[in-house]
């Protein structure tokens, strides 16, 4: 084929130019160490790009989220386990305060301080002085202490709004437990009344707290009354009581001699007389009490020197029921926020695998390979260099050099 | 003597002849560096009573190999224009800083860590930092893009304005060319027509276009669609570029010259006009007008489903959450030919409807009065693509257009579709009265255009980030059961004491601070119970609903009764199990609502008989982060409505930033192909201008050796001179 001359320069220039533009390509693969530096190197892998970056973003912010959560719920730990110390102090104290030999009013003094110092504790506060125990409404105190109230003092301020944390795409996890659930509503011993029935004077009491607790729990009846009248009444043959109710749906019979009591779920039931004598007993409404008022209640009792020894026995035997129904709240919380502590630390970890996986396929997709990449420079390098040397090789030849 | 006589007038012929050729030679040489220059060649013939002839001089041209070129000239300048400003594109758009990617994903790193800490206001703010520099970012690449958009246009009209002057000068040339070619059919005018073949290269880089050779010399050029640009008379037709609809789109026209002398401008609507007008006018159609309506349509979701999400929560200061971003409103833009001036039409986004909102424009042409009623006027709604065209279904036909009836001067939702309704996100208004249209008139709304550029942050304080939940549902310390509160939801929290469909169970208190509808002031009436507000079981599957008078026990007849549910299966939404119940008035009312309460709650566990749970507005709850949490999984979300042809759903969705990826790829996608055509054109460039060179370039040493041969044989001409002088000089001897 004919050449023309300008075909000759234009040949050699366009194989320089060419070599050039591959070779700055690949000195800028190697100075950003990428290998995608605009998405037209590639469009499918640049779209990967921002959705693993996206991905690594959102797992740092769930590592941040999650030690946040854990320092709040490490915070909460040792203030519950200050609590629960406390409490086992005051459970001691109450023992020993049924030891007539003691001296309650000292005791008094020491459950004084421990009074305050679960208190202080309710009201704790985490480094943003939000108060951890009082659900959504942190900026005040969790408890007030309102001296002038009739009945509870402890008065709970918050509500029963815990805070979730999202620590993976799928799993938020409270990051605290409001005073509603830790220390509100420890339920009092159950109780019964005599309402009627035609015994004289019959009388009860709870012999076994526990048997009648469970059967109080299962049968009180909040919306109807007459639901939770118990009638005893003496059979024909004077030596069995039939207990009748309105939700049983047959009577009970329970083997009666007069005068000694009749053992029902725990109730014990006491009255003389014949064949169809009767009692009605009624089941109390189930008592609450918040874990600061026990203690209170138990310290006033304590150092109220006007009560008599079965008053203060009563009272020290709610104290005692009650500290202990308290004690098992807060251990309940401790549990299911060791729980927590234990499933943020492995999602942190799987998030940690996540995170590694992510950051490898992103290198793999975005990164340069230099190895690759160097060989490239020298071949382009190599190339260029040809180039240039044939470009004066072969412009230099012309006829009208030799005639 | 005639003996010598011929030999002389043989000698004159051939150094004649030499110089001739000689001349051409040392104009080949002189021409070597000369743009558009074919070499040319002399021949000559013998004659008959000796000698040579009269010459001819002739172009040596190959017709095929020129238009190979011509053609290749016009796929580089295409992928050429188009790829230099994709590339461009493709960086502002990818890289790590400018992009839009880091902008949302810092955005939602504040919002997690601000919804981790609902009481920290230093986090809130950044939340409404990383806002400000998301809508900053969405302003920089809306004025980028407004940039280029108007460079394009001053480039097209200056490339267009290059067109016709080559058009016109193609024309006079070929007029020229052919007077020559009639006088003197033995030397063509190489000179002018490498001047017109290099006008004509120069066309076919701007623009597609094919040529017809007449023997006269004359080259006609026609564009590649078909249109006639030089014609065999010398006339010819030109381009104009302008904005008829969008004064900000020009649009490329042939304005041919018919025979009464008027003018028709003829617009290429979706056509291949190739080369460099054709590569930017499609750069512009598939990147930068449909990046625009994209990122517009990005904005609108993002925005709107903020501000939605934040409308259901309660801020710091314990009022209702209200906008974090604003959209403004846009208006239609008029056809230059229409009749009508005084009527507009002017659209406004639907509040929680940004799901709907795709990137299309839509064309409104005005039919005529309606038959409604009298205020009612009757329109054909097309759907367009950026360029003008219609948009296309997924099996690739043309979405047909919708005749329909708006009424004017009322806020109308803009529904598209042939069976049955397909919302798309926006309301339109027809400002002037039906007579203010005239039938044929055509207006243009572009939703999504300038979205990008009309977002603005509405919410400066960090502390008007709806957090928290505006409702909290507390069970009460006396309940028996073992019922927990799974979840709460709040969809609606609309204040509308006339109770339009909107409305939800949220009102403003005497002091300006929301709660719940007390009895008497429910969408029920006076004497009627409000909102609902108290749950208490009457067994563990049956409850009761009260407003907040609930007087402590179970009653239906109670005025606080809203209704009942006896025998539930499950505890998932209790005020929507209730609802399904029909009986009372107020439950006939809340239904008839389009969302009311607008709040609901389900409870995991086993309620007992009495068990109560209290729903309140969430006063001082402001350590909560319910809607806070709900706002950072927006991210997501699919949230984004991808391809305008099918309604919003599971499948045609994405999530903001799977969204931005697909404008990203669809930006280096572009970029890739018309790298790659771009590298094939130059090559098939590369080749046809080889074969063109081939043939009808210099070759200097070919020059040089033609150069001696003609030298030698101007030479032995002149030595025939000597010979028959020298002849003649024998004979004279002779004589004497």
């Amino acid at each position: 084929m004919r050449i023309s001359t300008n075909q000759v320069f234009d040949r050699s220039l366009t194989s320089i130019l060419e070599s050039q533009q591959k070779l700055s390509k690949a000195n800028e693969q190697i100075s950003t160490g990428k290998r995608i530096n605009s998405p037209a190197d590639d469009p499918v892998g640049a779209a990967s790009i921002l959705r693993l970056k996206e991905e690594l973003v959102q797992l740092e912010n769930y590592d941040r989220n999650n030690t946040l959560l854990t320092n709040a719920l490490e915070q909460e730990e040792s203030v519950l386990e200050g609590i629960k110390t406390a409490v086992s102090r005051a459970r001691v104290l109450a023992v020993q305060a049924g030891n007539s030999a003691i001296d309650t009013s000292t005791i008094g003094l020491e459950m004084q301080q421990i009074t305050q110092q679960v208190f202080d504790l309710m009201n704790s506060q985490n480094a943003d002085g939000d108060y951890i125990f009082a659900g959504s409404k942190s900026n005040s105190p969790a408890y007030v202490y309102d001296e002038t109230a009739v009945g509870n003092k402890y008065i709970y301020q918050g509500d029963g709004q815990a805070n979730k944390i999202q620590i993976s795409p799928s799993v938020l996890v409270a990051s605290s437990d409001t005073g509603a659930t830790v220390f509100e509503g420890v339920r009092g011993p159950s109780g019964a009344t005599v309402t009627g029935g035609s015994a004289a004077s019959p009388s009860i009491s709870v012999g076994q707290q526990g048997a009648f607790d469970t059967f109080h729990i299962a049968n009180y009846d909040a919306l109807t009354a007459t639901n939770n009248e118990y009638t005893f009444t003496v059979d024909g043959s004077g030596n069995n009581v039939v207990v009748t109710n309105a939700l049983m749906a047959s009577s009970v019979t329970i083997p009666y001699v007069s005068g000694s009591p009749v053992n029902f779920n725990g109730l014990e039931v006491t009255m003389s007389g014949g064949s169809g004598t009767s009692t009605v007993v009624s089941l109390d409404p189930p008592t609450q009490k918040n874990l600061a008022d026990t203690l209170n209640d138990f310290t006033t009792a304590l150092l109220d020197t006007t009560l008599s020894d079965s008053q203060k026995q009563a009272a020290l035997e709610e104290a005692s029921y009650l500290l202990k129904g308290g004690y098992e709240t807060v251990l309940n919380t401790q549990t299911s926020l060791g729980g927590r502590i234990n499933v943020s630390e492995s999602i942190r970890q799987s998030n940690a695998d996540l995170e590694l996986s992510a950051e490898t396929i992103r290198s793999r997709i975005e990164d340069v390979d230099l190895a690759e990449a160097i060989t490239e420079l020298s071949k382009q390098e190599t190339a260029l260099q040809a180039a240039q040397a044939t470009f004066a090789r072969v412009t230099s030849l012309s006829l009208f050099d030799v005639i | 003597m005639a003996i010598t006589n011929n030999l002389y007038s043989i000698a004159q012929s051939g150094v004649r002849a030499q110089t001739e050729l000689l001349q051409t030679t040392g104009h080949n040489i002189a021409n070597v560096n000369t743009e558009g220059f074919v070499r040319e060649r002399t021949s000559h013939e013998a004659q008959l009573e000796g000698g040579v002839g009269g010459s001819q001089t002739q172009r040596i041209i190959d017709r095929f190999a020129l238009s190979s070129m011509r053609r290749d000239t016009t796929e580089v300048g295409y992928y050429e224009a188009y790829y230099v400003r994709s590339s461009e594109f493709d960086n502002i758009y990818s890289g790590d800083a400018s992009s839009l990617a880091t902008s949302i994903n810092s955005y939602f790193t504040a919002m997690q860590t601000a919804a981790s800490e609902p009481t920290n206001s230093a986090a809130r703010n950044l939340v409404i930092s990383e806002a400000n520099a998301f809508v900053g970012r969405m302003h920089s690449f809306s004025d980028f893009t407004d940039a280029k958009a108007s460079e394009i246009n001053a480039e097209l009209t200056s490339l267009t304005n290059r067109a016709n002057e080559l058009v016109e000068s193609i024309a006079k040339l070929n007029m020229k060319i052919q007077t020559l070619t009639v006088t003197d059919r033995n030397h063509q005018p190489g000179v002018m027509m490498n001047e017109r073949d290099k006008a004509i290269l120069e066309l076919s880089e701007l623009i597609g276009i094919s040529t017809i050779d007449r023997p006269d010399g004359v080259t006609l050029v026609n564009m590649r669609s078909g249109q006639s640009l030089v014609m065999k008379d010398g006339t010819f037709n030109l381009f104009s570029a302008d904005g008829d609809v969008d004064p900000n789109y020009r649009a490329l026209k042939l304005n041919h010259t018919l025979m009464d002398g008027s003018v028709v401008s003829q617009p290429f609507v979706g056509a291949d006009i190739g080369g460099k007008i054709g590569g930017i006018v499609a750069f512009r159609d598939e990147t930068v007008e449909k990046v625009q309506r994209e990122l517009g349509q990005l904005a609108i979701t993002f925005a709107d489903s903020m501000n939605q999400q934040n409308g259901l929560g309660m801020d710091l200061d314990g009022e209702l959450g209200q906008e974090i971003f604003g959209l403004g409103q846009f208006e239609a833009l008029k056809h230059v030919r229409n009749t009508g001036t005084i009527g507009g039409i002017v659209g406004e986004f639907i509040p929680g409807a940004s799901s709907d909102v795709t990137d299309s424009d839509y064309q409104i042409e005005i039919v005529g009065p309606g038959t409604t009623s009298a205020s009612h006027i009757e329109v054909t709604i097309t759907k367009l693509n950026p360029d003008g065209t219609p948009v296309l279904d997924s099996s690739g036909s043309p979405i047909a257009s919708v005749t329909t009836e708006f009424p004017v001067g009322t806020a109308t939702l803009m529904d598209y579709s042939t069976s049955g309704g397909q919302p798309e996100g926006f309301n339109v208004t027809f400002t002037g009265g039906v007579s203010d249209y005239v039938p044929g008139d055509k207006f243009v709304l572009q939703p999504a255009k300038r979205a990008a550029a009309n977002i603005s942050l509405t919410m400066l304080r960090g502390e008007d980030l709806a957090f928290a939940s505006p409702i909290r549902v507390q069970s009460a310390t006396t309940n028996l059961g073992s019922a927990q509160v799974a979840s709460s939801t709040v969809t609606n929290t609309a204040i509308d004491g006339t109770f339009g469909p909107e409305a939800s169970g949220f009102v403003l208190n005497g002091s300006g601070f929301p709660e719940l509808q007390t009895t008497g002031n429910g969408p029920a009436g006076a004497g009627e119970a409000g909102a609902p507000a108290v749950i208490v079981f009457t067994g563990n599957n049956s409850y009761e609903v009260h407003d907040s008078s609930y007087a402590g026990v179970p009653d239906n007849t109670a005025t606080s009764f809203i209704g009942s549910v006896s025998g539930a299966a499950n505890l998932r939404n209790l005020i929507q199990q209730m609802k399904d119940t029909s009986g009372s008035p107020e439950v006939a009312a809340m239904t008839a609502l389009d969302d009311y309460p607008g709040y609901d709650i389900t409870l995991t566990g086993t309620p007992r008989a009495g068990d109560v749970f209290r729903i309140e507005f969430n006063q001082s709850g402001f350590d909560d982060n319910r809607n806070g949490l709900a706002m950072a999984a927006l991210q997501d979300a699919n949230t984004i409505r991808r391809d305008p042809s099918l309604a919003h759903s599971d499948s045609n969705s994405a999530t903001f930033q799977e969204y931005y990826g697909e404008i990203i790829s669809g930006i280096g996608e572009n970029t890739a192909a018309a790298d790659i055509n771009l590298q094939a054109a130059e090559a098939m460039k590369e080749q046809s201008v080889a074969a063109f060179e081939s043939v009808s370039g210099v070759n200097l040493d070919e020059e040089a050796a033609n150069l001696i041969k003609f030298q030698q044989a101007y030479a032995a001409s002149a030595r025939i001179f000597s010979t028959a002088q020298a002849m003649f000089d024998s004979i004279l001897s002779a004589m004497r």
